[in-house]
């Protein structure tokens, strides 16, 4: 229903023709401005204007402490065709597209179990959540203790049942490994908690009409649940691709992006260059680079989906 | 007035109040400001000093610290004041309508990103506090020099306290305090071994045929060294293996120490001592990222020897070391002596500072005045940076302390791992990974140099 500010009108009436028909649409289109424009302002000066400074910062050579920023062309682009970039941009991918395969598979098939009348269902479902409201920091240094190579719990361990200890931090293939567990870890929750939400949202009385047209478990699985899904499947995917290129904490706290730069990833190095580098013409660059790759990833996913779809 | 006109007004206000909360300032930075204490300490030497005349306004100096200097105790048994009060006393004393403020703001890479922040949002400090990034800052032009103003003081500064901050001639920033590594023996390991704790080895030689002896008899129990690796922080190696490459004649750096210079022939004797001395420590103790752990095994007995810093003396015993005693550091075949400055707080005047003037001043008191300085051991641990006030300090101090006074009176060796002005994370990480490859492979030593260079020299 709408109001006019002369007072109030029927529901359902018809629009009022002519000139009342433009002042109606003139005043709703002042409201709507009125309503937006603190919240546009806002999206502006936090979200707008930071994309272009990055952008104009990444053509240019600045410390950021001194002096102002000078052109400098492409070289900051460049750079990033040097190692050790190329090596970050590759541990990037693999842990994004690593931990979102196995997030989807895992949240998915997690969704599936939980989504059954089983008792305690509630407490399951919250043992599998949990992990994903967890700080960060706080369980990144947990893992640093079980992981320490002197006394750390894994290593006790092995010791006590006779194999040799480990030393996780000289390991590149150790490293990614722990670090890809820790994200799948603290992020299976939140992908199984939308797919369960998905779940839910498909009518029972579809499988009741699948069951009677003969169709089994793993059919009504196949032919009905993973095509109705496919909305939230895609809406995880992306986001999981946008998370996982986002990886920061895990690997600064666990890793510190070593050993030889083997699990350095994106995020860090902008940071490093920004602030230990002293170099935010690279660090904008990398940041630009990075949205690009997301973009792209993205774009490929959907149209992937889409294809799906088609055929 | 109508509801529908209400209504709007109400959301418009709403969304105006959310707008207002995003842009608000953020929460103001704690600030900590001590206290004045009454009882002060009695002053043996007389600084006639006129207090300057008050600025027309009053003014206030913002002075970043480090957290070990805010959070010391407040009195010694003679009734001395903290570190910090005494030099904000004595600054506020002498220079009228002035207020110091200390401020802590993390170290290290927090340090880093608070003060990049700083200088960006044009809320920096006037007196900044760090140890290993002074240079990198002066080349950028980010510090003032202070050569103007020590003069008077010059000669009774530690050169190499200071030597972190001097860049192209000048110098940038001075330390407030400051320690220096030396040996370290545990005598319940070394005697359970069977070998003589009261001759500590002298030579490298020496020390690699102990630890080899004392990790043979302990038999897991027990083992010959602590060696600092890799994985705690980008400049852990540097640090701990400096005073290394320093007693061996061999350099990190060349071009004036502006480039990065890891496969210089000096130091191929050094990285095969240092990865023999890694065999005789416990399985996986040098890639431990907590270094408090790492350090505290040789106070547990699990170690025989390790590089100390001067602070371990009073540590130590409270870690449970029974009998710890302290040496110089063993030297190379030729060798010198050397060690490496370590916690070596140092202050600077920013360029962006609205009291240059003023700052500068703060830093050469903190620095130089025997008042504060004859503070900085009983207040907060660490050893002061001018001959007098170590002088002052060594008959007060225990014989193992008064080792390391020494060491920072009389070396002429005294170092600290080289700022790179460029890209430093991505050359010390290449640094780090030639390490890890010494301690965990055999691949000759000369080759892992090679390719650390290579690395190096292939960063665009």
């Amino acid at each position: 229903m709408t109001r006019f500010s002369s007072g109030k009108r029927r529901v359902n009436s018809p629009l009022p023709s002519g000139s009342s028909q433009w002042h109606y649409s003139r005043e709703h289109t002042r409201t709507a401005w009125i309503i937006l424009t603190p919240i546009l302002i806002y999206y502006i000066i936090f979200a707008i204007f930071p994309v272009l400074a990055n952008t104009y910062l990444s053509f240019m050579k600045w410390n950021g402490i001194t002096g102002l920023p000078v052109w400098n062309g492409l070289d900051n682009y460049v750079r990033y065709f040097y190692p050790p970039y190329p090596q970050i941009i590759l541990n990037t991918f693999i842990f994004a597209l690593t931990t979102m395969f196995i997030q989807v598979i895992l949240g998915f098939g997690m969704a599936l179990l939980l989504n059954q009348k089983v008792r305690g269902l509630g407490f399951y479902r919250s043992m599998w959540y949990i992990p994903t409201i967890t700080s960060t920091a706080i369980m990144a240094q947990m893992v640093s203790i079980f992981i320490s190579p002197y006394g750390g719990v894994v290593n006790n361990v092995l010791s006590n049942m006779g194999m040799p200890i480990v030393i996780w931090q000289t390991s590149p293939f150790w490293m990614r490994l722990i670090i890809i567990l820790f994200s799948l870890w603290r992020g299976v929750g939140g992908t199984m908690v939308l797919f369960l939400a998905g779940l839910q949202g498909i009518h029972p009385e579809l499988y009741d009409a699948a069951k009677v047209d003969g169709a089994n478990g793993w059919q009504q699985l196949r032919y009905l649940t993973i095509p109705l899904l496919k909305p939230t499947t895609l809406f995880i995917i992306v986001t999981n691709i946008i998370g996982g290129f986002q990886i920061f904490e895990a690997v600064q706290l666990i890793s510190k992006g070593g050993p030889f730069n083997q699990t350095n990833v994106m995020l860090l190095q902008i940071y490093s260059d920004a602030f230990t580098n002293s170099d935010f013409g690279t660090a904008s660059s990398g940041a630009t680079i990075m949205a690009l790759l997301l973009l792209g990833a993205s774009i490929v996913m959907i149209r992937l989906m889409s294809q799906e779809d088609a055929k | 007035m109508s509801c529908n006109w209400f209504s709007k007004v109400l959301v418009v206000l709403t969304l105006a109040g959310m707008l207002i909360s995003a842009c608000a300032a953020p929460a103001p930075q704690v600030v900590v400001e001590t206290q004045v204490v009454k009882e002060t300490q009695v002053v043996e030497k007389i600084v006639e000093v006129t207090p300057t005349p008050g600025p027309a306004e009053p003014i206030t100096l913002v002075v970043w610290t480090d957290a070990v200097s805010i959070q010391s105790n407040a009195k010694d048994d003679k009734g001395n004041a903290k570190f910090l009060l005494a030099a904000k006393e004595l600054f506020e004393q002498e220079h009228p309508g002035v207020t110091v403020v200390y401020e802590d703001h993390g170290w290290d890479e927090t340090l880093r990103q608070n003060l990049t922040n700083s200088l960006l949002a044009g809320t920096a400090p006037d007196v900044i506090v760090g140890e290993l990034f002074f240079r990198n800052y002066a080349a950028l032009g980010a510090l003032l020099p202070m050569d103007d103003v020590l003069g008077d003081v010059n000669d009774n500064l530690i050169s190499g306290t200071y030597g972190a901050a001097y860049f192209d001639g000048k110098i940038y920033g001075l330390s407030s305090s400051t320690g220096v590594y030396g040996f370290q023996r545990n005598c319940d390991v070394v005697k359970a071994a069977g070998l003589d704790c009261d001759t500590p080895p002298a030579t490298w030689s020496e020390l690699l045929d102990q630890t080899q002896t004392i990790a043979a008899a302990g038999k897991g129990k027990y083992y010959g060294f602590t060696m600092l690796g890799t994985p705690s922080y980008f400049l852990a190696a540097p640090f701990y293996n400096a005073a290394f490459y320093a007693q061996a004649g061999a350099s990190m750096c060349k071009d004036d120490c502006t480039a990065p210079w890891f496969n210089d022939p000096k130091a191929v004797p050094v990285l095969e001592f240092l990865r023999e001395l890694n065999k005789t420590t416990p399985p996986g103790l040098t890639f431990e990222p907590d270094q408090g752990k790492l350090f505290d095994q040789l106070n547990k007995g699990v170690t025989a020897y390790q590089v100390a810093g001067s602070w371990f003396v009073p540590w130590s015993p409270a870690q449970g070391c029974k009998d710890c005693r302290y040496s110089s550091i063993p030297l190379p075949p030729d060798g010198k002596p050397a060690s490496t400055l370590v916690a070596n707080v140092m202050y600077a005047p920013l360029a962006a500072s609205k009291h240059p003037e003023l700052a500068k001043e703060f830093v050469k008191l903190i620095a130089t005045r025997d008042e504060v300085q004859g503070l900085a051991f009983s207040s907060i641990g660490r050893l002061p940076a001018t001959r007098s006030a170590l002088t002052a300090l060594r008959p007060t101090v225990d014989k193992d302390t008064q080792q390391f006074i020494d060491v920072l009176l009389n070396s002429e060796n005294l170092v600290t791992p080289p700022q790179f002005a460029k890209d430093p994370q991505k050359i010390w990480a290449l640094y780090s990974e030639m390490i890890d490859k010494l301690y965990t492979t055999d691949t000759p030593v000369q080759q892992l140099m090679d390719e650390a260079q290579q690395k190096v020299e292939a960063l665009k």
